[in-house]
């Protein structure tokens, strides 16, 4: 086992001190950014009562009590799940947070699916024929694709689609969910349709999470096709490579077991960076296509000024890097023999 | 160059001395990460080296040899044990006085590509040793020109960038950079591993010659055992950690005494017992001649 | 005699980015008989790696060749086409500088073994597992404690073994061997020079053995052939050419090798050795050579025959056609 438990200790360590950072900060960004949360939890009272609304305002959310007591019971309620209730929409922040994480979790999962084996494909295939015009076209489409903006692109796939006839709108035909007796277990639209063996929903749920996720793959397909490119370009030229050339074995096992091998560490490690990097985009084309993912509920939360559901925002997008900052390594660690953590 | 069985003349004050030296590295084991378990690279070293003597510490890859020079350069405290350069005890001064002590060592590293920064022209290398000194710039320049003189480069090389030298020239700068500020010692780590074998020769008798002229004591690390014949007259021989053998050159390559020296004696001599004959007797390029002659 | 290398007026290139050709081999005409250990010696920038490179097949597409190489017969290098599909594996094999650049890290040396043969003879998982245990113990390795290790948990030593052991897997009875000491410690360079010993006489192999160790290369080999700039120098049975070297190039590197327990001076020559794409004209050691009188500026001495089956490209000998 390449990955020790000595290891995992550290790192969770790490990462519970690093969200617990983020947390204070973001508390702490709260309070002291100009507004009073008091007078907006007080909904912005007038007139003589005010003033008392705005102070029992205080009291409730605890704004009454010293700094550091507020901080190191809003870690607490953190720690615990607990962060409070949403103004917007009434409900427990951290139910709102799961909704939404699955939802762009899903979004995130499939265009990543499809970004990195075919990322890394066009990439081996301009890396074996170097300086041709195939190289040439990979290379400047790969640049293309990693510059698009997003949001730009998101709209762009929705308008196509829309103009077309295709409804692409939300997460799933709420009349075939209903009518097929669809329920949502973990959120994960996509998993649930295929536990309860509900193809119909499966179907309209991967069709509907195809385009939007299209146009979050354009980034990781462009880096992922310029990295193993860059990488095989060097992987090809090791001695084992060459070794193997000479020992007379086939292209294809020199070219995938052997050099596209050498490139996987260094494809994942980029790969978990613009994983990261992803779930901003994946936020903003989510609103674009009216899913109700994290971009739906920051927007919201902008909106309404519902600063529970924006600090509870920052907590999830903070652990959400640290998660896929974890798992590159621990997958890096899978894929080279000689990488211990 | 070469004197059979030389001594040296100057007096045998020892300008490097360890006593009792253990040294090597902390690593993090096991699953309590705030305990680091000591794994030592060298053990018990005592080493001496008088004052204009030239001593190879010789060994094989893992033998610890790196670790040593890292010890005498002062830049890896000892666990144990006590390392006196030229009277003083490098490691009881404070870290940020330590310099001074050391820079009377010209230290030549290993691989002369990779030593050389490629953004600094050979004058601004060369500089480098006198930044410290209360040296007027026309003296440093002088230094600077001498030092060249003595590796035999021509002035012109100072605005050269390393890129522009070959292998042999860049070993050439390094050996000047570190002679430039008049040292009492000269370290050399594999002086001549990276280089051909005919540049390799180049610089075996270069520093003869700058041993002879300078009057310093001259320490050559190497793994390679014919090399460290040519630069030292006393050896030692580095084993896992552990001083295996030590004494004149020449008294280990004839008679080596732990079983480690004699497998590396061993492993260097040739196949062709009449090749050494030949260069033995003459030189080879004696035989061209006659054989042209003819 | 047979043949296993031939070369005629081989000449290898490298584009550069100008899309210059660099020439690193300039026209060598070499001639490897079967079963024997040859020996190609120089410095760096001889070329000598290059001409292994060729044999073995794994010049990069960016380099140019012309002239003419066959491997047993075969056309291998016409020109600017080079076609491999028939040598690689199957009658040329390589083994890379030491230790284990040769192997790859990602996978056990059972698996190396298993994707070679099945590249080869189409050998299943069973027979390639048997083939490698042959091998390995033919390389003086244990099988089991090998076969399922990855390279990094074995030493340098042991690395270059299995390199050896797979090289040898492939069947093909010419080992290109580029430099396979060269960062091995002198007792181990000496234990695998004693293996390719063995395995000679085992297999019945013909070695090219690149080196630039004269000394090491006085240990093993039958012939040699000395490289300068990308020209052969000289080119003979080995112990002659050590012992009485006739070109000045091959006798400067018999003077400077310093060696353990002979008390000379070394021999200083000034100079180094040219870079690659520098003057052509002329012989290419005229810079350093002692003996050089007008013609060697002029013209460029080509490989001819000396006395006995010595080749020697110098003016000093005449230069009998």
């Amino acid at each position: 086992m390449p990955v020790s438990l000595n290891y995992l200790v550290r790192r969770v360590g790490w990462s519970i001190a690093t969200i617990a950072g983020v947390v204070i900060l973001s508390y702490l960004v709260l309070v002291l950014s100009p507004g009073d949360p008091a007078v907006k939890w007080a909904g912005n009272p007038r007139g003589p009562g005010a003033a008392k609304a705005i102070e029992n305002a205080r009291k409730e959310l605890g704004l009454d009590q010293p700094l550091y007591l507020q901080v190191l019971n809003f870690l607490r309620m953190a720690f615990t799940g607990d962060l409070g209730i949403s103004i917007a929409y009434k409900k427990p922040v951290s139910e709102i947070l799961w909704r939404g994480l699955a939802a762009t979790l899903e979004l995130l999962a499939l265009a990543y699916a499809i970004a990195i084996p075919l990322g890394a494909f066009i990439g081996v295939m301009a890396s074996l024929r170097r300086g041709t015009w195939l190289d040439g076209f990979i290379q400047s489409a790969s640049l293309v694709l990693a510059n698009t903006p997003t949001f730009w692109l998101g709209i762009a796939i929705f308008m196509v689609l829309s103009t077309s006839g295709v409804t692409a709108y939300g997460r799933v035909d709420t009349r075939l969910a209903l009518a097929t007796g669809f329920r949502s277990i973990t959120g994960l639209y996509l998993l649930d349709a295929l536990v309860q063996l509900n193809f119909p929903v499966f179907l309209d749920v991967l069709a509907r999470t195809f385009p939007p996720a299209l146009a979050v793959a354009a980034y990781p397909v462009g880096v992922c096709a310029r990295v193993t490119r860059a990488l095989m370009a060097d992987a090809l030229l090791e001695g084992f490579v060459q070794s193997a050339v000479a020992w007379g074995v086939s292209r294809r096992a020199v070219v995938w077991r052997y050099a596209f091998r050498a490139t996987l560490a260094g494809l994942v490690q980029v790969s978990g960076l613009a994983f990261a990097y992803s779930l901003v985009d994946a936020m903003v084309v989510e609103y674009v296509f009216g899913r109700d993912g994290l971009g739906r509920f920051l927007f919201d939360s902008v909106n309404t000024s519902d600063f529970r559901l924006a600090t509870g925002l920052i907590i999830v997008v903070a652990l959400f890097y640290v998660l896929a900052n974890t798992l590159a390594d621990i997958v890096q660690a899978l894929v080279d023999p000689r990488v211990k953590l | 160059m070469w004197r059979a069985g030389s001594t040296v003349t100057a007096s045998s004050k020892p300008v490097i001395e360890l006593k009792n030296v253990t040294a090597g590295y902390y690593t993090a084991e096991g699953f309590k990460t705030l305990k680091k378990v000591f794994k030592p690279a060298i053990t018990k070293i005592d080493l001496k080296v008088n004052d204009g003597e030239r001593l190879a510490i010789i060994g094989e890859s893992g033998s610890g040899k790196t670790t040593l020079l890292r010890v005498i350069l002062g830049l890896l405290p000892p666990l144990r044990g006590d390392v006196v350069v030229l009277g003083e005890q490098i490691y009881r001064v404070p870290a940020r006085l330590r310099w001074r002590i050391t820079r009377q060592i010209g230290y030549v590293p290993q691989d002369p590509a990779k030593s050389l920064n490629p953004r600094l022209r050979v004058a601004e290398v060369m500089a480098e040793p006198l930044a410290r000194t209360d040296l007027s710039e026309k003296e440093k320049a002088e230094r600077i020109r001498d030092a060249l003189r003595i590796v035999q480069l021509h002035e012109s090389i100072l605005d050269y960038y390393p890129s522009q030298l070959s292998g042999g020239m860049m070993q050439r700068v390094l050996i000047a950079r570190a002679i430039v500020h008049d040292p009492e010692i000269l370290l050399l780590d594999e002086p001549t591993s990276a280089l051909d074998v005919s540049i390799q020769a180049q610089i075996i008798n270069l520093l003869c010659s700058i041993h002879e002229k300078l009057e310093l004591a001259m320490v050559t690390v190497t793994h390679d055992l014919p090399v460290a014949q040519y630069l030292a007259d006393q050896a030692v021989i580095l084993y896992r950690g552990t001083i295996v053998e030590k004494g004149p050159m020449e008294e280990i390559i004839a008679h080596p005494r732990s079983e480690h020296a004699r497998l590396l004696v061993t492993s260097y001599l040739s196949g062709l017992n009449g090749l050494d004959r030949i260069n033995r007797a003459e030189g080879v390029s004696a035989g061209i001649k006659r054989e042209t002659q003819r | 005699m047979v043949l296993a290398v031939k070369s005629e007026g081989l000449k290898i290139g490298y584009l550069d980015e100008q899309d210059n050709v660099l020439w690193a081999v300039k026209g060598v005409n070499l001639e490897v008989s079967e079963g024997e250990i040859y020996c190609i010696v120089g410095e760096s920038g001889s070329g000598k790696s290059t001409v292994a490179l060729a044999i073995s097949g794994i010049l990069p597409p960016h380099a140019v060749t012309e002239g003419e190489l066959y491997v047993y017969g075969n056309l291998v290098i016409r020109g600017e086409s080079r076609s491999y599909e028939k040598i690689r594996g199957r009658l040329v094999t390589y083994i890379p500088q030491s230790p284990g650049t040769g192997l790859n890290p990602y996978l056990t040396l059972g698996d190396q073994f298993y994707h070679v043969l099945k590249s080869l003879r189409g050998s299943t998982r069973k027979e390639a597992k048997a083939e490698a245990k042959k091998y390995l113990e033919m390389a003086g390795l244990d099988p089991a404690s090998t076969l399922d290790r990855y390279p990094h948990e074995l030493s340098g030593g042991m690395q270059q073994r299995a390199a050896i052991a797979l090289a040898l897997s492939t069947g093909a009875r010419v080992l290109v061997a580029d430099e396979p000491t060269s960062s091995l410690d002198a007792h181990l360079r000496l234990q695998i020079a004693n293996l390719l010993l063995r395995l000679r006489e085992e297999v019945k192999l013909t070695v090219i053995f690149i080196t630039h160790d004269l000394l090491l290369a006085s240990r093993v080999g039958d012939r040699v052939a000395v490289m300068y700039a990308g020209s052969l120098a000289e080119v003979g049975k080995l112990r002659e050419v050590l012992l009485k070297p006739l070109h000045p190039y091959t006798s400067m590197l018999v003077d400077v090798i310093p060696t353990l327990g002979v008390k000379k001076q070394l021999k200083c020559y000034s100079g180094e050795p040219p870079r690659p794409g520098s003057n052509d004209e002329g012989c290419p050691f005229f810079d350093r050579c002692p003996y050089r009188f007008s013609k060697c500026a002029a013209e460029k001495p080509r490989l001819s025959l000396a006395e006995g089956d010595r080749y020697v490209a110098c003016w000093l000998y005449g230069n009998r056609e």
